[in-house]
């Protein structure tokens, strides 16, 4: 077996992309003279409806989408690039981030011509906002262990069920579901997607709060939720393909590397304030460095394998494995430093001391959401052929 | 990867089967010099494969160069390969001729690998290029392989070249050689490690069903991926590229220390001994990770970079070509 298939390829620089992420910069320039885009004091994706509508008036969500639906016909690099300066610039960024991530994709890839008509103009505006129902108490890393089931009725279809960790199901409009609807067929067979809309009777919403202390993750309930057969994406049956193409659309960007990258912004500038630094901190921050350019890289060769229409799956697990585990030791590597350089000693940087602990309490997620390291090294061994 | 690329790649790679053998791999081990293996690494251009066609040379740039080292890491193969490459690079501004075999001696270094069999012999520090008269001042010592680094005791300079930030270029230049052989001694030792949890059973299974030898192994591949995407972008974009050639050069050092171990910890007893192939490249791997301070010299100097400037660490990250 030859690992000549995960040597990448980087992009040649592009000068349109290049002019984009200025365009990004001036952007948050104008959010922060505006006082929109405070600096961060803690980590999070964030969540600002109205931040996320800005987003969309300069065309930076569904980039990639065809314009008769709402989207802008951009390349993948060049949505690449947009990711990489709001998500490294701790923007709130979602309210919009999954529908344009994985959602839109998946209509955009699975469903009808009404369903795209009816949700991606919406979406690409920031007027919508979807979440991931996948996890149950039952089903995580065995996400085929779940539960929830619908059941054909007259006129559309009856769901059952429940669904946990979903991220912001308590300010969404949508949920984009994977339930059980041929049971007592095979593991990966009998599911299907459907769309959920929020509001209908039979759902419920219970917040889960996690060790930050904020009320990002839900429970969500279906009591005999009535859907229409509009509600269905794709084929029946054809669930378990669908949700791993919105699993590789999840698993393939740079927020996989950047959610920590905030308390690195903010130590670099509370040590230059504090005149530099001894020569070991500055021999690990290179360390760092070097480690964010090359899941820069990797991700950037991703981009491009998406853009000439390739499934980079390998290398979307290979980038979450590393950078995740790159996430959390940014963390305590940051802690550490900025203990040894006494930057937050005596009330100082508290700024940078409530972005520490709030890294602290986000770390162990990074490496369990949206695909445990574990699960990931799985898929990585069989694609080295070792399973 | 472009045709011509994949040519230097292939010829090299048929260059170290043939003639970086496992015996002539032990014998450089104990200083023994192959002539065979350097006089068709002559004839084949890669020691001029840096140097222009216009002043004679093969043409071959720094991917090309990248591509070869990689190759030259995936086979261990000795002698000094990357010193020669880059020694007639920063020679071929001067109007010298090229050596057969270059003695390479950066900064204030006074070893260097294979002096004694170097036919040209030169410093690089500062913004000059010295060329220095090859006598018997050198004193024969072994490196961390066993391969020569010999130590020069006196030099009489013959010529000396102004080139302005020469030493940056050198230590730039090796830092992408490196890298790249580095990548190509992992890529080899992963690959092994994969084929030998396949043969190897213990408690009636192959290795390779126990969880945590896939976990061991994606965990290696994961930081090659990693090592190899920098390493690319770096050759990509030279050895002035200060920024990208030591972050790649350091990352390749983060990745030899967990592909070392992981690899050595499948192989169980084995791996450790001498006889079997693991431990030409995993020596080797580490004696590159661990040559000349390397590591902390480009660590320190991107650090250096990152606190000396004014915009934000994202910007700074950026704003070089291709970040």
């Amino acid at each position: 077996m030859s690992l000549n298939q995960l040597r990448l390829t980087t992009p040649a620089p592009s000068h349109a992309a290049e002019a984009l992420r200025l365009e990004v910069r001036a952007f948050l320039a104008g959010l922060r003279a505006a006082g929109d885009l405070p600096p961060p004091s803690k980590l999070g994706l964030g969540f600002s409806n109205d931040i996320s509508r800005k987003i969309a008036a300069r065309g930076w969500v569904g980039m990639t989408w065809p314009v008769e639906y709402g989207g802008h016909a951009r390349s993948a690099l060049e949505r690449y690039v947009v990711s990489e300066e709001l998500l490294a610039a701790a923007v709130p960024v979602g309210a919009h981030w999954v529908a344009d991530r994985q959602s839109g994709p998946v209509i955009l890839k699975f469903g009808s011509e009404a369903q795209k008509r009816a949700h991606l103009p919406a979406i690409a505006a920031g007027e919508r906002v979807f979440c991931i129902g996948m996890s149950e108490p039952g089903a995580g890393s065995d996400l085929a262990a779940l539960r929830s089931r619908g059941e054909k009725v007259d006129g559309g279809w009856k769901i059952n069920g429940q669904k946990l960790w979903t991220t912001n199901a308590h300010r969404a409009d949508y949920m984009i579901t994977l339930v059980r609807t041929a049971p007592g067929t095979g593991r990966h067979d009998g599911f299907s997607q459907m769309i959920i809309d929020l509001k209908l009777p039979g759902v419920t919403v219970r917040p889960v709060i996690g060790l930050p202390g904020d009320h990002d993750f839900n429970e969500v309930f279906f009591d005999d939720v009535l859907l229409s057969e509009e509600a269905l994406i794709g084929e029946p049956g054809n669930g378990w393909n669908q949700v791993s193409a919105e699993l590789a659309y999840e698993r393939s960007g740079p927020e996989r590397w950047l959610s920590s990258f905030r308390i690195f912004e903010a130590f670099v500038a509370a040590l230059r304030a504090a005149e530099g630094g001894s020569k070991a901190t500055r021999i690990e921050i290179g360390r760092l460095v070097a480690s964010v350019m090359a899941l820069r890289q990797i991700s950037l060769s991703i981009a491009a394998m998406l853009e000439a229409g390739e499934t980079p799956n390998l290398q979307a697990s290979i980038v979450k494995e590393v950078g995740t585990r790159f996430e959390q030791e940014l963390v305590s590597v940051l802690a550490e430093l900025s203990e040894h350089e006494g930057l937050t000693a005596d009330g100082a940087n508290a700024i940078l001391q409530s972005l520490i602990e709030s890294g602290r309490l986000y770390s162990p997620a990074f490496t369990i959401r949206g695909g445990a390291v574990e699960i990931l090294r799985g898929i990585i061994a069989r694609g080295l052929g070792l399973r | 990867m472009s045709d011509a690329r994949q040519m230097f790649e292939d010829t090299a790679s048929r260059l170290w089967a043939e003639f970086a053998s496992q015996a002539v791999i032990e014998a450089a081990e104990n200083g023994v010099f192959s002539a065979a293996l350097w006089d068709n690494f002559g004839s084949l251009g890669f020691a001029d494969l840096l140097v222009s066609a216009e002043a004679g040379g093969t043409g071959g740039d720094w991917e090309d160069a990248a591509a070869v080292m990689r190759s030259a890491g995936y086979y261990a193969a000795p002698g000094p390969i990357a010193e020669t490459i880059l020694a007639n690079f920063l020679l071929s501004g001067t109007g010298r001729p090229t050596a057969v075999t270059a003695g390479l001696l950066i900064g204030n270094s006074d070893r260097g690998a294979w002096l004694r069999a170097c036919d040209t012999l030169i410093r690089v520090a500062g913004d000059r290029i010295e060329v220095l008269e090859k006598t018997d001042a050198i004193m024969p010592m072994a490196g961390f392989t066993g391969e020569p680094v010999d130590r020069l005791t006196a030099a009489r300079p013959l010529a000396c070249f102004e080139l302005p930030a020469a030493e940056l270029i050198a230590r730039g230049g090796m830092a992408i050689l490196r890298s790249a052989q580095m990548a190509g001694a992992m890529e080899w030792c992963i690959e092994r490690s994969v084929e030998y949890a396949q043969e190897r059973s213990q408690f009636g299974k192959p290795l390779a069903k126990l969880q945590i030898v896939q976990q061991y192994l994606a965990e290696a591949a994961g930081e090659l991926v990693a090592a190899d995407a920098l390493m690319n972008a770096a050759s990509k974009a030279g050895p002035l590229a200060v920024m990208l050639v030591g972050a790649a050069r350091v990352r390749c050092a983060d990745a030899a220390e967990v592909v070392f171990a992981k690899c050595h910890q499948v192989h169980g007893a084995i791996g450790f001994s001498r006889e079997y192939a693991l431990n030409y490249r995993s020596r080797r791997l580490m004696g590159w990770r661990d040559e000349a301070g390397a590591t902390s010299f480009w660590r320190e100097k991107i650090g250096d970079l990152v606190m000396a400037s004014d915009a934000g660490i994202w910007t700074t990250i950026t704003d070089g070509p291709q970040g």
